[in-house]
């Protein structure tokens, strides 16, 4: 991956920020940036502000909704949650990327012999 | 599915929200931002250094603002948003020029409206019922072509066989024309109308009940008010139903009232003051038997063409139905019967009809076209005087679509305005000109009733409206915004001889365009000048008799033959013996109301044929009306057979230099189409008189003896107090019958004659508002190639005035330049106009019945021809003084600077 920044595909950040607050629960966007960075080990180095237009458009499908709150750090926030509709979607984008993650895992493994 | 909607709904909330979302996430990115900051600091970062790092982490926070905002709202929308806000700014800057830009369009677009208007009310509009659309009208054709009222009349007769032997209409219902009853010391008009009538038509009732089957089954001396009758003769009293009146000398229940909305099927549409069962007609029109007397046609039928058939098979049952039933020959044979849509007013498929629209339209769409090009032409010359302003966007980097798209939107913005003012327009304009036409054809048909007719706006105007307007800013707004968001034009603006060079081709048509323009005004405003000096002669003119004490006494002389004739010289001995009436004469044609004109020449000399008017007369006519015997005698009664007796003109015109008297003229006295040739000998010479119209004299007159078994008109002369003479009259008629008093009609022969001015009256107005109209559109047209001219040779000007041209001269070269269009389209205008007076003139001799326009004024009257080139002038030089002036003030040292 040249520019692994902003490459990642539209799609697959959706996901990882449904996943993230599936996972976590209420979570403000810096949260969600830090625990996307965290759990890919600081491989995936995010221009932060892209998470918004990923909860924006989450928001506009109503699979996640949002209320401002205060902060662990006694800031204000806006914390996002999950919906049941954004829980039914994770599980069908789920399903979706691990059967395409393990088609492509064979493909690449029959092309390695 | 619910997805996308959800997306949708939540872009269009938020672009109805931007302000307050936009607060909400900057404080989201702030409290993001403080947040990384803060990391940075646990890390040891210095607190500067720290928000510093924060931000670059997060990418560019006006980046991801602006992204999100595209993301967020409608993109589209917000750019419009902007280009109206824009637009309204610019307007702002130059308030003159908008309001001229919707004075114009509101103009054009208006006239549009209001003809269409009209035409929707004439044409477009169903009748009150229910579902309009399938309602039809029979209509028959006759053999001889005739039209008019007369080919939606039907006999009871043939409404009975329609009614039991046809399939193709599901029902067939018949409302006849109004009849006149007597009522409470006055009269109301009322319709006959069959059983299945109301039910039929889907109507509902206000008050009480409607008419049924049964009511005209049981002849139920039952009736139904109209609203509007109920609201002016009963005071809106809800408790009139059931009430008991008496119309002519039968007692009627009233049953009830119907729905306000419903102003009957007539046509043309009148509304009846009440209906009542087909049966009931005998004690409504005592002296008339329709029943007995199948060729008295007094109904109109409507019916719905059944599912199962089309308008062709329906009219293929109906036209051999009729065929059994029709007992006219020749010209008057029914050769078919058509199902017509039934609109208010008939022959709406007409081919003359379609014609007449279609000129109309064209004229009125024309009228638009000239307001588009000359807003064309303002639109190009101030987008010409913007050029550095499209310049430098253009450089800054906004797209060729994005600029081309900012003057569109200028211009539709500017349609929209304009069409609102049109709608304006054209809802004055629709109810002065309605008011106009119904004066008019109640001059026409000497009837009281005004036409009813809506003419408020509905969807369909508002649709025609917006339509015409959106097309109208397309079309004046396309070509300047392509000619100047042009990316090459940021070349072409240093490039100036290129820009001229394409212009001077355009020039060329705009100067065509003003010359047409001014061509066209100067004739209308010439037609307008003549008839309005024709209103001011109408005032004073001497008819050559005295109308003021003159009535035509009219009455409904019943069906059978014979009674009627006796009825007549019954009611002409009372009249000539009743107080009052100073005299009293037989007419077949009342004067003033309807003429015969016919060919006809020396029965000696068969080359020479004049075009004459004629009458039938009794000899105590001449002395009613007030002319006199110049030669020879009177007529006598018994007159022999083949005397007549010609005006003086029509002397003069026959025999110039001999006498009249004796000579033997030939004439046809049928008034068809198959001449009937008899000769008469000239014994008298009568005084000349405008007794067919009175705007002028009649150019030749003969007057034939009545045969005494004519059924005619009978006309009075009242001495004394006219209102005693009148009731005195009706004392008279009342004695011979009473029921005659419901359609006796008194006609002044003044009022008749005041008819006659209103059209003439009538066309000066609208000829008025239209040359006014014109003249407006020309100036505008002037003014926009002035500007235009100017706005192209500022440079040249700014040059010429630096190598030292005085104000004089540069404003004397424009002005040349600008009315060069003028002077020509001035020329062509009177030309035309001189062509229009002409053809006027030209029909006045060949026609003897044509009524003059212009009551004698000369049709090249010097006056006014002169009086109208002066304010054309004045006009057109006010137009070009401003952008001349304008360019007179042009600062050499700016313009050079520019360079």
């Amino acid at each position: 991956m040249g520019d692994s920044k902003s490459d990642i595909l539209q799609g697959t950040l959706d996901l990882m920020v449904l996943q993230t607050l599936d996972a976590m629960g209420p979570q403000h966007g810096y949260g969600i940036a830090r625990r996307i960075e965290q759990i890919s080990e600081d491989v995936l180095q995010l221009n932060q502000g892209t998470i918004y237009a990923s909860l924006l458009r989450l928001q506009q499908r109503r699979w996640i909704s949002a209320a401002w709150g205060t902060s662990d750090n006694n800031r204000r926030a806006k914390f996002y949650t999950i919906t049941r509709a954004g829980r039914k979607q994770l599980a069908v984008e789920t399903d979706n990327w691990t059967r395409i993650a393990d088609v492509i895992g064979r493909m690449l493994r029959l092309a390695e012999r | 599915m619910l997805t996308r909607l959800f997306v949708l709904l939540s872009r269009v909330r938020a672009a109805f929200s931007r302000g307050r979302m936009d607060d909400d996430f900057d404080q989201e990115v702030a409290s993001h931002l403080a947040m990384l900051a803060d990391e940075n600091i646990r890390h040891g970062m210095a607190p500067e250094e720290a928000r510093r790092a924060a931000v670059i982490r997060f990418g560019g926070p006006v980046q991801v603002k602006e992204q999100q905002r595209d993301l967020r709202g409608l993109p589209f929308f917000d750019t419009l948003r902007q280009d109206v806000r824009y637009a309204l700014r610019t307007f702002r800057r130059s308030p003159g020029f908008t309001l001229l830009a919707i004075a114009t369009l509101g103009i054009g677009i208006g006239v549009n409206a209001t003809v269409f208007t009209l035409f929707d009310a004439v044409a477009l509009r169903g009748l009150p019922v229910s579902k309009p659309d399938t309602l039809v009208r029979l209509a028959r054709s006759f053999q001889g072509g005739g039209r008019g009222d007369r080919v939606y009349a039907f006999s009871l007769d043939e409404f009975q066989a329609y009614r039991t032997r046809q399939r193709s209409l599901g029902a067939v219902v018949a409302a006849s024309w109004p009849i006149r009853v007597a009522y409470d010391a006055g009269t109301l008009d009322g319709q006959v109308v069959s059983g299945g009538y109301f039910s039929e038509l889907g109507v509902h009732a206000a008050v009480g009940r409607l008419l049924v089957a049964d009511d005209e089954r049981a002849s139920r001396a039952a009736i139904v008010l109209s609203a509007p009758a109920w609201r002016e003769r009963f005071a809106s009293d809800p408790e009139v139903v059931g009430r008991s009146i008496r119309l002519n000398d039968a007692a009627f229940t009233i049953a009830g009232v119907a729905a306000d909305e419903f102003i009957g099927t007539g046509n043309p549409p009148r509304v009846p003051d009440f209906w009542a069962p087909l049966t009931l007609q005998p004690q409504l029109a005592p002296q008339s038997d329709w029943v007995r007397a199948p060729q008295i046609r007094r109904l109109q039928l409507l019916g719905r063409v059944a599912p199962s058939e089309t308008p062709a098979s329906a009219q293929a049952e109906l036209t051999v139905l009729e065929r059994t039933i029709d007992t006219d020959t020749g010209l008057m044979r029914t050769i078919a019967v058509t199902p017509e849509p039934a609109t208010f007013f008939g022959g709406t498929n007409d081919i003359r009809f379609r014609a007449f629209v279609t000129a109309v339209m064209t004229v009125v769409g024309l009228v638009l076209l000239i307001a588009c090009a000359n807003l064309s032409n303002m639109m190009f010359a101030r987008a010409a005087s913007r050029r550095h302003e499209l310049a430098v966007r253009l450089a800054v980097g906004a797209s060729r679509m994005r600029l081309a798209r900012q003057l569109l939107t200028e211009s539709l913005l500017l349609a929209a305005g304009g069409g609102a003012a049109g709608f304006l327009v054209s809802l004055w304009g629709c109810r002065w000109l309605w008011a106009r036409i119904a004066e008019a054809v109640q001059g026409f048909m000497n009837s009281q009733a005004a036409f009813a007719v809506t003419l408020g706006p509905d969807a369909r105007i508002f649709a025609y409206t917006s339509a015409v307007s959106v097309a109208a800013g397309c079309a004046f707004g396309v070509w300047p915004a392509a000619q100047f968001s042009k990316a090459g034009l940021a070349r072409g603006l240093r490039d100036e001889a290129m820009l001229v060079g394409g212009a001077i081709a355009r020039s060329r048509l705009r100067g065509l365009l003003v010359a047409a323009q001014v061509a066209a005004s100067l004739a209308l405003l010439a037609s307008a000048g003549l008839l309005a000096r024709g209103v001011a002669r109408s005032q004073s003119v001497d008819p050559g008799f005295s109308p003021a004490r003159l009535f035509a006494v009219y009455f409904d002389h019943g069906t059978d033959p014979g009674a009627a004739l006796r009825l007549q010289g019954r009611m002409f001995e009372r009249l000539q013996s009743a107080p009052g009436v100073a005299a009293a004469a037989y007419v077949q044609r009342v004067p003033l109301e309807s003429t015969w004109s016919l060919p006809v020449h020396d029965a000696d000399a068969p080359d020479h044929v004049e075009y004459t008017l004629a009458n039938y007369v009794s000899p105590e006519y001449f002395g009613t009306i007030g002319l006199s015997i110049q030669r020879g005698r009177n007529f006598v009664e018994p007159e022999a057979e083949g005397s007549a007796i010609i005006s003086a003109a029509g002397a003069r015109l026959m025999w110039p230099n001999a006498d009249p008297i004796g000579r033997r003229i030939r004439l046809s006295t049928s008034q068809s189409r198959v001449p009937d040739l008899h000769d008469f000998v000239v014994v008298g010479v009568a005084s000349d008189a405008s007794t067919a119209n009175v705007s002028r004299r009649d150019p030749m007159y003969v007057y034939l003896p009545r045969h005494a078994a004519d059924r005619d008109n009978i006309m009075i002369r009242t001495t004394g107090d006219i209102g005693s003479a009148l009731a005195s009259v009706r004392t008279v008629v009342g004695g011979v019958d009473r029921r005659l008093l419901a359609t006796l009609q008194l006609v002044s022969l003044d009022s008749l004659a005041r008819a006659q001015t209103v059209l003439t009256g009538t066309l000066s107005a609208v000829a008025t508002v239209l040359a006014a109209l014109a003249l407006l559109l020309a100036t505008i047209g002037i003014y926009g190639v002035m500007n235009v001219l100017v706005a192209q040779r500022v440079r040249e000007i700014g040059v010429r005035m630096a190598l030292g041209a005085t104000v004089g001269t540069v404003v004397k070269t424009m002005l040349a330049d600008g009315l060069k269009p003028v002077i020509a389209g001035a020329l062509a205008g009177l030309l035309l106009a001189f062509g229009v007076s002409g053809v006027l003139r030209a029909t006045l001799l060949v026609a003897p019945a044509a009524p003059d326009l212009l009551f004698g004024v000369g049709a090249f009257d010097p006056l006014t021809f002169l009086a109208l080139g002066g304010v054309l002038a004045a006009s057109a030089l006010a137009a070009s003084a401003v952008p001349a002036l304008r360019a007179a003030r042009v600062d050499p040292m700016t313009v050079l600077r520019v360079e």
